[in-house]
This record gives C-alpha cells, sequence and structure tokens, in this order.
C-alpha cells in the first residue's frame, strides 16, 4: 500500500489536532471552519474507500476527548457527513465544481442540524446562536479554497488503493 | 499438526460470517456505538474523564508541533498588522494611558479611605490567595462549546472548580484535570455559571454564558438598583470561588435583559493564574 494513501487520514489527524492549537484561537476563535468535515465530505465523493469507517469513528473520538465535548458527537458527525455523502455520490462524480460544492453545501446544512440536535438535547433547552450560522457561513464560503487543496493532494495520489 | 490446522479452518469459517457481518454493517455498529457513547459519557463518568487525562497529556506537545508551521505564518500576519496599525494603536494606547492615570488618582482615595475605615472598624485582613501561574497550551472552542488547556495539572496542585484569572480579570474555572494539564471552562461557555455581585448597587446575580461575548446575567431582583456599566465581581457565594475577582461590566438592553461584557479577551490568552483557594483556608 503507497504510503500516499494514508494522506486524507494523517491530513484529519493533522486538523484535528490544530482543533488545539492556539492558532485557531488567534484566527478565527470560536468560527474556526469545519476543515474536518470538509475533508470527509471531499474523500467520501472522491476515494470513500481510503477513508474507512473505522477510521473516522476513531477520528471522531479522538476530536471529543482534545475538545472537550461529550465522547461520541464528532464521531456520529463524521460518519453522518460520509454516509450522506456516499449516497449522493454517484450524482456528483463527474460534475462540475459548483455542483459539488452546492452539495457540501447542504450536507455540511444536514450535520450541522444533527451537531445542533444533539448539543440541543443534552443541554435541555435549544442551543442556536448567531455563531452557530457564522461558523457555518465561513465554512461555507471557505470550502472552494479547501478543495482546491485537497484536489491537488488527490493528483499525488496512486488511482485506486488496489493499484497502489 | 493435523488437529492444530483443523481448529484453524473451523476458527476461519466461524469467523468469515463474521467478518462479512461486520464489514456490510460495520456503518450502522459504529453510529449505534457513537450514540452509545454519547449516552454513557453525558454525565462525564470516570473512565471518559480518564480516556481524556491520558489522550490529552499525550497529546499536548504533538500540538505544540502540528502548530509551529501555523503560528509561524500567524506571527507574520501579525507583524504586518501591527507595523501598519502602530499609529492607530499608539493613539489608542496614549488614550487608554489617560484613562488608566484617571482610574489610579481616583482608587489612591478610595484606598487611603478604605484603609482609614478599616482601621477604624479593627478589620483583620485576609490571607492574600496563592497563585499557580500557568501558560495556556490550546484553545477548544467552537460556538457550543469554549474551553483552553493550560499546563498546569494535578502534579502542580490544580483542583476541580479552581477559579482561573489573568491580568484583567476572571477567565473561568477548572472542570477537568489531567496529571500535566488542565482544561478551563471559559465565562462564555454555555455550562458556566458564576455568582456574581455588582460593585456599586450590591445585587447578586448569576453570569451565565451563552457561547458569545456577552454572556447572560441572570437571577438578579426583580426591582434591582444596578446601573448600565457597573462593574461586576464573583460575590463568592457558593465557596467555589473566592469573592472580589473582577469580571466585567454589566449592561441593559432594551428588553430589560442583563449581559456583561468581561474584561478578559478569550481570544488572547497567553497566561493565566488558578486561584488556589484551598491554600488560603489553611493558612
Amino acid at each position: 500500500m503507497s504510503i500516499k494513501l494514508l494522506y486524507p487520514s494523517f491530513l484529519i489527524i493533522i486538523f484535528i489536532l490544530l482543533e488545539l492549537a492556539p492558532v485557531k484561537s488567534s484566527l478565527f476563535g470560536q468560527f474556526f471552519p469545519s476543515i474536518d468535515l470538509m475533508l470527509v465530505y471531499f474523500w467520501s465523493i472522491y476515494r470513500p474507500e481510503i477513508t474507512k469507517n473505522w477510521f473516522l469513528f476513531l477520528a471522531g473520538l479522538l476530536k471529543d476527548v482534545i475538545s472537550g465535548t461529550v465522547i461520541g458527537i464528532n464521531a456520529l458527525l463524521y460518519l453522518s457527513m460520509k454516509g450522506i455523502s456516499l449516497t449522493r455520490r454517484e450524482s456528483y462524480s463527474d460534475q462540475p465544481f459548483f455542483v459539488l460544492w452546492r452539495g457540501f453545501i447542504i450536507i455540511f446544512f444536514v450535520v450541522s442540524a444533527i451537531k445542533w440536535a444533539v448539543f440541543s438535547s443534552l443541554a435541555g433547552h435549544s442551543l442556536f446562536t448567531l455563531n452557530v450560522f457564522i461558523q457555518f457561513l465561513i465554512t461555507v464560503i471557505l470550502y472552494p479554497i479547501f478543495h482546491a487543496l485537497f484536489s491537488s493532494v488527490s493528483m499525488t495520489m496512486p488511482a485506486r488503493a488496489r493499484d497502489a | 499438526m493435523i488437529k492444530s490446522t483443523a481448529n484453524n479452518s473451523l476458527i476461519l469459517n466461524i469467523s468469515r460470517p463474521v467478518r462479512v457481518f461486520i464489514r456490510r454493517f460495520s456503518f450502522a455498529l459504529l453510529i449505534i456505538l457513537a450514540l452509545v457513547a454519547i449516552y454513557i459519557s453525558k454525565d462525564e463518568s470516570s473512565t471518559s474523564l480518564a480516556v481524556r487525562k491520558y489522550v490529552v497529556d499525550a497529546s499536548a506537545p504533538v500540538v505544540s508541533v502540528v502548530a509551529v508551521p501555523f503560528n509561524f505564518f500567524t506571527n507574520i500576519s501579525n507583524s504586518v498588522q501591527s507595523y501598519f496599525f502602530v499609529h492607530s494603536k499608539n493613539e489608542l494606547l496614549a488614550k487608554e494611558n489617560n484613562e488608566l492615570r484617571k482610574r489610579v488618582i481616583n482608587l489612591t482615595g478610595a484606598a487611603f479611605e478604605n484603609e482609614s475605615l478599616k482601621s477604624l472598624l479593627n478589620y483583620v485582613k485576609e490571607s492574600d490567595y496563592s497563585h499557580i501561574s500557568a501558560k495556556v497550551m490550546g484553545s477548544a472552542s467552537d460556538p457550543y462549546s469554549n474551553s483552553v488547556i493550560i499546563n498546569a495539572g494535578a502534579k502542580d496542585g490544580v483542583r476541580k472548580g479552581q477559579a482561573v484569572i489573568n491580568e484583567y480579570g476572571l477567565v473561568g474555572r477548572i472542570t477537568e484535570i489531567y496529571d500535566e494539564n488542565s482544561r478551563v471552562l471559559l465565562l462564555s461557555d454555555i455550562n458556566s455559571n458564576i455568582p456574581i455581585i455588582t460593585y456599586q448597587s450590591r445585587e447578586r446575580g448569576v453570569l451565565s454564558g451563552n457561547s458569545t461575548s456577552t454572556p447572560d446575567v441572570i437571577y438578579l431582583p426583580v426591582i434591582s438598583h444596578v446601573e448600565n456599566g457597573e462593574v461586576i465581581i464573583t460575590s463568592g457565594d457558593g465557596s467555589v470561588f473566592p469573592e472580589g475577582l473582577q469580571v466585567g461590566i454589566i449592561y441593559k438592553d432594551d428588553n430589560n435583559r442583563y449581559s456583561a461584557s468581561p474584561f478578559v479577551d478569550f481570544k488572547r490568552l497567553e497566561f493565566v493564574s488558578v486561584v488556589d483557594i484551598k491554600k488560603q483556608e489553611n493558612e
């Protein structure tokens, strides 16, 4: 197996660890874009065989532990992101970028709604604030930049996992 | 030998359908596992705290290394910004300096008056709190949670519930303790509730985080004499926090709801002190 096939997993771990880094706080504060969910969406559309379900589950648990949230929430969000993305994969493959971006906006909205529902049910009241909406907007607006970055990483990888 | 081979093939035969089952239903199984984990860990069980303890202590040094290139670019950007905005910043600092001079003059008078009154009342001075200094190692903030990790933990004598301050005022409280690090729940977090008192009108309430930069002030008396712009400090109610720690300034909105603007800028936390209330009690 080529080490290049580990790039997506490596990137997900890096961005989860950056969750803790002070740089995050100084750049965007709590509006830091959900780069980890962008990664899960991108690789679920292009190479779902690389980001395994068990890996996403463990990566989600790692993020829960690091960010101090209830354990299991991010694991659920990563798996939901992949699961929903896979159902739309056929209609998104070989489509222009605009279609993929629109797809991300819709699926990220659904996943954000799941996140809001879980946190609100744990708190016992609705936790919707303007900040939730701002973070959603920042993530959606910055998606094209990260899509281009992930595409360039994807170019360096073997065409299929079995070819490696 | 033949027996061992037969056993192996039997295990393979049994494990094959299990493996097929797991492969086919792994997604659903993992979703169920995640939901079970949420259900189990929502009450902060000792197991989930133990897991956090090991993972955070292990990942803190890795995070410092991973963040190096990102911090490098952030520092460059900050340097460029400060170069271009040095003039306006200088004006701002001069203005702030004037304000502080006025405050010092007023406070000197108040301190003198305070000392005189204390001597009249034979007031016994409380012993000072001891502090544990720490550096902010990381921030874990999103619209649903606001906390930071500091590099002082159980080994340094940090305990759960202790107040954390910096040079401007109250930052938050310790919620999780690891061996070498601890997690500080910021005032802005939705789970943060701090008993406060207004400095002049002496009205008691609770500062409740709402994940914005202006936490709500709730449970004030229905008929209160709180004025806009009053300073709020910790009341010491519940004996969790020491009293008198500066928190922020209280404001009333058009709907007669109170909120506070904390003195601390949570985006720029670098060094903090953990207030060791227990030590004070022992002294």
